[in-house]
């Protein structure tokens, strides 16, 4: 297991996120989270690489072991820098190049070798799928792309301080559907030499891109399972009325 | 009818547009009539004489540039980290930002006497206690437009930075404010181009002089605007033709720092 979480309950002020979240994410897979909006997906991404507290009022009880070492033992930053983060809206940095934006994580961590940072770059770029596309215009501002490119922009940055694990979070949900069906062939591909977690609220991209699905609902895990198993005989009522779609209709019913 | 009101409408604001540039216009129109034809060379890099003998602004010129840059040096610095503690670190920016309105609210000339109490009683009339109380002038300025622009940086690119495991001081120093370059800029221009204007606060600090200094921070110093306040109001028409030449340097330059800065923004 590459990350393993063992009673994870978190909180913003007064407010429970998540209880007694149990879950173990095998190495070289990807793993999707599903549930309705709200249940509590997104805090668990965020509990995993410690983003959770950057949030006033945020706590969290349980562990969370990466490779068996307790995240919350370690500093923030050797987390976040362990396991990498992608967002709902591409964000990169403004005002900087497409270059930079990928190059900053290197060159703010301390490496000074020019040479070094641009193979690095490149690497990053087309291990993101985005280096054939960008290759000559490495110095065009990075907020000048495509949403589908920025988003790839944002998974090179997040690849070029060489993390472990990478946590996306609806990563597709302000794409077209082809830069989605893009990114999601990337997803595949990542998960060669990383591990992934992916948050989504889409059973048919679960079912695309991941080998181990869980269903969270309200704040707990209702069910885990390898994902074309959880998606063809779900044992939990609610996991069935959520991928066959009757979810909202089951919702308004009780 | 209701036509007609429209009509009424936009006429009487184009009207009243008219009747606010028009004093800009009439400044700028005015101050090239009476002082273009004055400014040469000698002009630029003379000592002042007595009436009727030509004399320059060279010593003033050199003075509004060591006080700005000791102006610039202070509020610049100063300003930029006291914005970035505002919108980055402060949970009560609100209390720090009425401090900062109201300190860019005070009289430029109160200013001058408070340096004159802290600092001339002690050092003397001098280009450095003139610095001072310019960057007195630039500070809150500085401070309050860095911090807006800071603020105007979307959250995404903070969580962006974090997720990364860039510490905070450090995605502050080479990413947010590189987010704000436009807005921070701008606000430097038009806070450099308000204190290169002020008079007032140099009356007690810098005084005024007659000689170059030879760059001497602790000399009492000269410049442009010391220049069209005393020679303007001076009887003898040569002292006043100095007056609106330096009038329109000075004015050529902030007016191209004003229009910089919106360019910018």
């Amino acid at each position: 297991m590459k990350l393993r979480l063992e009673n994870v309950n978190a909180w913003i002020g007064r407010k429970q996120i998540l209880y007694d979240v149990n879950l173990g994410i095998e190495e070289g897979k990807v793993t999707a989270v599903m549930g309705p909006s709200g249940c509590g997906k997104t805090t668990l991404l965020r509990v995993i690489n410690r983003m959770h507290e950057e949030v006033r009022g945020a706590r969290v009880s349980g562990t969370v072991l990466l490779d068996g070492e307790d995240v919350y033992k370690m500093p923030a930053s050797v987390v976040r820098r362990r396991i990498g983060m992608i967002f709902q809206k591409p964000n990169p940095f403004p005002n900087m190049s497409i270059f930079e934006n990928v190059a900053i994580g290197l060159k703010l961590s301390g490496i000074k070798d020019k040479e070094l940072i641009r193979r690095k770059v490149r690497e990053a770029l087309e291990a993101a799928a985005l280096w054939d596309e960008v290759k000559d215009e490495l110095d065009k501002p990075g907020t000048a792309l495509s949403g589908g490119q920025q988003q790839r922009l944002c998974i090179a940055r997040a690849l070029a301080v060489e993390p472990e694990v990478i946590l996306m979070d609806e990563p597709t949900s302000a794409l077209d559907p082809i830069a989605t069906s893009k990114l999601e062939e990337l997803i595949r591909k990542l998960s060669k030499n990383y591990t992934v977690v992916i948050v989504t609220h889409n059973v048919r991209q679960a079912a695309r891109v991941s080998d181990y699905a869980a269903f969270i609902y309200e704040g707990r895990i209702l069910e885990f399972n390898s994902t074309a198993e959880l998606l063809k005989n779900p044992r939990n009522k609610l996991t069935e009325s959520f991928i066959t779609g009757r979810f909202e209709m089951l919702r308004e019913v009780a | 009818m209701r036509e007609l009101k429209d009509r009424i409408a936009a006429s009487a604001s184009f009207i009243a547009m008219i009747l606010a540039v028009l004093p800009i216009l009439s400044i700028i129109a005015v101050t090239f009539a009476e002082g273009a034809w004055r400014i040469s060379l000698p002009f630029l890099i003379n000592e002042p004489a007595p009436p009727g003998q030509g004399g320059g602004i060279g010593n003033a010129i050199i003075g509004t540039f060591m006080m700005m840059v000791v102006a610039s040096a202070l509020g610049i610095s100063i300003g930029v980290l006291s914005g970035i503690y505002m919108a980055e670190y402060s949970q009560k920016a609100h209390i720090f930002e009425l401090f900062t309105d109201v300190m860019a609210g005070v009289p430029t000339i109160i200013l001058g006497l408070v340096v004159y109490l802290i600092l001339v009683r002690f050092i003397g009339f001098s280009a450095l206690a003139g610095g001072v109380a310019l960057s007195l002038i630039m500070m809150p300025i500085i401070a309050r437009s860095t911090e807006e622009a800071l603020k105007e940086v979307p959250n995404e690119v903070r969580e962006a930075a974090a997720a990364l495991g860039i510490p905070k001081w450090k995605a502050v120093l080479h990413i947010n404010l590189r987010a704000a370059e436009e807005g921070i800029k701008s606000g430097l221009l038009l806070s450099t181009a308000r204190a290169l204007g002020e008079a007032a606060p140099l009356l007690f600090t810098a005084f005024g002089s007659q000689f170059y200094s030879g760059l001497n921070l602790l000399q009492p110093a000269s410049s442009m605007s010391l220049v069209v306040y005393t020679y303007g109001a001076s009887p003898w028409e040569d002292w006043r033709g100095i007056a609106w030449g330096t009038a329109l340097i000075l004015l050529l330059i902030t007016a191209f720092m004003s229009a910089f800065a919106r360019r910018s923004r």
